[in-house]
């Protein structure tokens, strides 16, 4: 078992593209005397900089017999609230892209939400560096395809995510071939927008990696009493790429700001066609589907 | 189940909760976690809600996350400095516009095209 292991790890490190399977921070695991001979971060997956990063082994922990034993914790902050500070003093400026994230649920307290809150958490001993990614840069994609359909999901976005930022698919796929199967839907979420006589011309044409979208939310408007002919009439159908289409589908459901907190859903709840239409053409835009 | 009172808060600590919570909300947004980043984004708002009442509407001490790395701190904090620092919130959402990262792209373009129209009156 362990020489099968060994084996596997030393084929691994042959192949030609091993330095795609050391992880972008390495050099930060270097011994201080060593840590020239590590290649530098790339800016694009370091944001921070070297700089604004640290290791400090006067930082505080847990203490042992807690179930966070060992775990980064708190400079200070008090009144319940423990959130590592790195160096620079920006809450969380520290922390590592993973791509793992650990139970940060368990550590937001409910506090006062007016009736919102539904579960209840404590906000004590978090640790936040290292939990989640705190900086400009996606997660790390695992070299595994994910065992379920919404890590799956939530990796295959932050691929797409990573490709408009300007990162070659090729490269993804080097250190993570399962992305292969799923280019369709990487390259789709990187289509220019369009206009929309594009758009709903494509909708006669199937292609992978995308879908068909109502610019007028179907469940709502039949919900709201709009006939089917008028829901699905061409005029109110588009093909857009799919990981954009699940954005979309999430920003209608979210809380927004500029409708005074609503969900756009909410929003939308009662008023006429003309609106949701409206609404259902400008969110295309925000998410540079269509063209402005 | 311990809950945290925000008015015994100081302001440092409701910043600190503040960008903790829009955290929270990057992590939920990855995961496809709709329900779990809107509990945190409610949330965020009280903690804003909670830094506006104090004496001298407290939300400038927000303005900081502006550059904060990650961009969900810079979208929401730049949501709620606009009434307090307008050049500086909406120059944040511009970067978080032309960065072309989805969803805070989506978002921060969304506030600064209702800002042109007149829809959207920062208070």
């Amino acid at each position: 078992m362990r020489g099968g292991w060994i084996g596997q790890q030393r084929r691994r490190w042959m192949r030609n593209n091993a330095h795609l399977y050391v992880r972008q921070d390495a050099h930060r695991f270097a011994p201080p005397d060593a840590a020239h001979s590590w290649r530098a971060p790339d800016a694009r997956w370091d944001p921070l900089g070297a700089a604004e990063r640290k290791y400090s082994p006067n930082q505080p922990r847990v203490p042992a017999g807690n179930r966070d034993g060992g775990q980064w914790t708190t400079v200070s902050s008090g009144g319940g609230i423990s959130i590592a500070v790195p160096a620079g003093g920006v809450v969380g400026a520290d922390a590592e892209n993973s791509g793992t994230f650990g139970d940060f649920d368990d550590a937001i307290d409910s506090g006062d939400l007016g009736g919102l809150a539904d579960e209840d958490f404590t906000f004590n001993e978090v640790q936040l560096a290292g939990d989640i990614p705190t900086g400009d840069s996606p997660p790390e994609i695992p070299e595994e395809r994910p065992a379920t359909s919404p890590e799956r999901t939530s990796f295959l976005k932050a691929a797409a995510r990573r490709v408009a930022a300007g990162v070659a698919l090729h490269v993804l796929t080097a250190s993570a071939p399962w992305l292969l199967t799923q280019a369709a839907l990487i390259n789709s979420y990187n289509d220019p927008p369009k206009s929309l006589e594009e758009l709903q011309q494509a909708v006669a044409t199937d292609r992978p990696g995308t879908d068909i979208h109502h610019i007028v939310e179907q469940s709502a408007a039949a919900g709201y009493g709009f006939s089917r002919d008028v829901i699905d009439s061409p005029e109110n159908l588009v093909r857009i790429p799919r990981l954009k289409h699940q954005e979309i589908n999430a920003w209608y459901q979210k809380p927004n700001p500029d409708y005074s907190w609503k969900t756009p859903r909410q929003y939308l709840s009662g008023r006429n066609w003309e609106v949701r239409r409206a609404v259902g053409l400008e969110v295309l835009r925000k998410f540079g589907v269509l063209k402005q | 189940m311990k809950r945290i009172d925000l008015k015994k808060m100081s302001v440092p600590e409701l910043v600190e909760r503040f960008a903790a919570l829009c955290l929270g909300q990057f992590q939920a947004e990855f995961k496809g976690e709709i329900a779990k980043e809107n509990r945190f984004i409610r949330q965020s708002i009280t903690v804003a809600e909670e830094l506006k009442s104090r004496t001298g509407d407290q939300r400038n001490a927000l303005v900081p996350l502006l550059d904060h790395p990650n961009p969900q701190v810079r979208m929401m904090a730049a949501q709620f400095t606009l009434a307090i620092a307008p050049a500086a919130a909406r120059q944040a959402l511009q970067d978080l516009s032309d960065r072309n990262i989805y969803p805070q792209a989506a978002d921060a373009r969304g506030t600064l095209w209702a800002l042109e129209r007149g829809d959207r009156k920062p208070t």
